[in-house]
């Protein structure tokens, strides 16, 4: 064996330091991508087979009592580009100039952006449009929207907005609800694996989207709206409202506004057209609060239906030195024919026996606070209470004036008079799986009074301002109002609101139904303008409930 | 010889046990497929049901009906005045 000479043995040492560097440098990478940057590798590779998916629900449909979706989904097109991708750059910007040009003018400013939405709910039109130009450049996207089959309950559902979130009505009431929240899934896949996973493992766990089944009766709705739209017409009216409610409960089953808004083309919205008047415009009602003065003076034990009042047979006279102003003259009539004919003479010599006790009751009876609907935008209206009265204030209290309700609040208040003297919250809600919403405890007002007031309220319908509201076979009960409206601090004797709060019983069913008209030109008070609209409104009521008199 | 035999048999479990394994993986991946498919054609079919729903309530819309069964079918809306109970029901209750 030939002995190693020293250029060898340097060599083979020379060799040996190289390997063993590269070695070196081997394991100390090995330790900093194992060891030290272990968890930013791992997400690396993580990413390669791990594909996180996030669904959210189908937002729920929402069914009348009946169990008809009223409001249900559809899907909507959305027209986007992807800016960096553009392949035909001067092509795409002359198309959008001339079919989207606000897309256009946004565009200017987002070249650089990945991703651009051109428009969204595209109308059929604008379909077409994107569909004939067949520029490989703009892209359709299926999106999921709204569609309610009846117009009319737009001013209660609401509507959604462009990412399907409710921003007006139950549709934001409710919206979490309807919505639920989105689940989370990791999926692990390959390159080849396509739509398919290996597994599936539960991230984020979501809530489902909960339907909600309304006490509306839709197809009650749909007809009392077309009444309510046919008088306003009729009388080249402003606006007017309908409420009927289950007194027993505090069911709503129909509450409707005119005008009111289309909530599938919602392109061109008018602000005034959205609202749902019977809950969130309050206003001076007029005479029909004369009944809940009826009521307290009664209850009170101030005056007798039998005790005869002097109205002093004249259109205008003064009480303890506060002029007082009445439609017709009467002379000394029984109390009941002082609400009965809506005398302002008698009724503010009641009052003023009650004082501000009437304060008291108007808040008993729910006037001023909340009904406990909690609908978007719900009105409290306004009582003015004793410390600010002035002299003139227990004369407008007693005739409607002082005082703002909603449609609502009346309904309500005149629920206690027929439910044995509960103040039941009003619902919209269908509360099919709870406990249904009766109410229990000590009366508000105790049956004579309420029958006290029945009675009146009967004799206003047979006899008085509210005749053109009777419907033979059943029995209807009501009183009719009319205020003036308050325009830039002053009232204008020429603008009216008309009002009529009314009951219509027959064995065990029952409803109370209240109706208001604004600004009629072709008639001033209510006994032509809201009796007829009751009348016609518990007529259409009681055929499609089939309450059919022998 | 004997050692030989039972490092044979030994060899020959493992690899049955690994076709086995290996067997169970590719049936679980198959059902996997398939529950998948099904799965994603539930949603294909719920997608048909709530465009089939919209298009029912589309053509259900009481403006529709309306105008159908006034210009078309000359048809009036009933007064409550007009309604007669027959014989038979006045007897029973009908309230709702």
């Amino acid at each position: 064996m030939k002995p190693i000479d020293n250029s060898e043995h340097f060599r083979s040492f020379f060799i040996f330091s190289i390997l063993f560097t590269l070695y070196c440098i081997i394991i100390g990478n090995l330790y900093s991508m194992q060891v030290k940057k272990q968890d930013f590798f791992k997400n690396i590779g993580e990413k390669q087979y791990s594909i996180s998916m996030t669904t959210l629900p189908e937002r729920a449909y929402i069914f009348d009592r009946n169990g008809t979706p009223i409001a249900l989904n559809k899907d909507s097109f959305a027209a986007f580009i992807l800016p960096k991708q553009v392949a035909d750059r001067p092509t795409t910007q002359a198309f959008l100039e001339k079919h989207f040009p606000s897309a256009a003018a946004r565009l200017a400013q987002a070249w650089d952006k990945n991703f651009f939405f051109i428009a969204r709910k595209l109308t059929l039109e604008q379909q077409e449009i994107i569909g004939t130009a067949n520029n490989p450049d703009i892209h359709i996207l299926q999106e999921p929207s709204r569609f309610y089959p009846y117009k009319c309950l737009g001013t209660i559902l609401g509507i959604t907005d462009i990412d399907n979130h409710g921003i007006m009505g139950l549709e934001q009431q409710y919206d979490e609800m309807l919505r639920g929240s989105e689940t989370t899934h990791i999926l692990k896949k390959d390159a080849r694996s396509n739509h398919f996973y290996f597994e599936k493992e539960l991230a984020v766990q979501g809530t489902p989207s909960e339907p909600i089944t309304l006490t509306i009766d839709a197809d009650l709705q749909f007809k009392i709206t077309e009444i309510l739209q046919n008088t306003i017409e009729e009388l080249q009216a402003k606006e007017g409202a309908i409420v009927i409610m289950n007194p027993e409960n505090g069911e709503i089953c129909a509450m409707t506004s005119y005008p009111y808004f289309d909530p599938n083309n919602v392109e061109h919205l008018e602000i005034e057209t959205t609202k749902n008047r019977p809950a969130t415009q309050a206003f001076e009602t007029g005479s029909v609060i004369k009944t809940f003065c009826a009521l307290a003076a009664l209850d009170l034990e101030l005056t007798t239906l039998d005790e005869m009042i002097n109205c002093e047979n004249t259109k205008e006279t003064r009480v303890e030195g506060i002029r007082v102003r009445t439609t017709h003259p009467h002379g000394i009539i029984s109390f009941k024919e002082v609400i009965q004919n809506s005398n302002n003479i008698g009724t503010v010599k009641i009052a003023k026996r009650i004082n501000e006790k009437l304060y008291d009751y108007y808040k008993l009876l729910g006037f001023g606070q909340s009904t406990g609907l909690n609908f978007p935008g719900e009105q409290k209206g306004f009582v003015n209470p004793p410390q600010k009265w002035s002299a003139y204030s227990i004369v407008s209290l007693s005739f409607g004036y002082e005082i703002t309700t909603t449609l609502l609040q009346l309904a309500r208040a005149l629920s206690v008079v027929y439910n044995g003297g509960y103040l039941v919250t009003p619902t919209l809600i269908s509360c099919e799986k709870s406990e249904p919403n009766k109410p229990t405890g000590t009366p508000l007002i105790s049956q004579k009074t309420r029958d006290d007031v029945d009675t009146i309220l009967q004799a206003c319908v047979q006899e008085g301002s509210g005749k053109r509201g009777k419907i033979t076979g059943y029995k209807i009960a009501g009183k009719t109002g009319t205020a003036n409206i308050l325009e830039n601090g002053k009232y204008n004797e020429d603008k009216h609101l008309n009002t009529f709060i009314g009951y219509v019983e027959k064995d065990n069913y029952k409803r109370v139904i209240t109706v208001s008209v604004k600004e009629s030109k072709k008639a001033a008070y209510s006994s032509i303008i809201t009796a007829p609209l009751f009348k016609k409104t518990a007529e259409a009521l009681l055929i499609h409930d089939h309450i059919i008199a022998q | 010889m004997k050692k030989m035999s039972a490092i044979v048999l030994l060899f020959c479990c493992n690899a049955l046990l690994i076709f086995f394994e290996v067997h169970k993986q590719g049936q679980y991946l198959k059902l996997s497929y398939q529950v998948q498919k099904l799965q994603a054609e539930i949603c294909t079919l719920n997608k048909q049901q709530s465009d089939l729903v919209y298009s029912l309530h589309a053509l259900q819309q009481p403006d529709i009906i309306k105008e159908i069964a006034e210009k078309k079918l000359a048809m009036k809306p009933i007064e409550l005045k007009n309604i007669k109970l027959s014989p038979a029901h006045t007897d029973q209750e009908i309230v709702s």
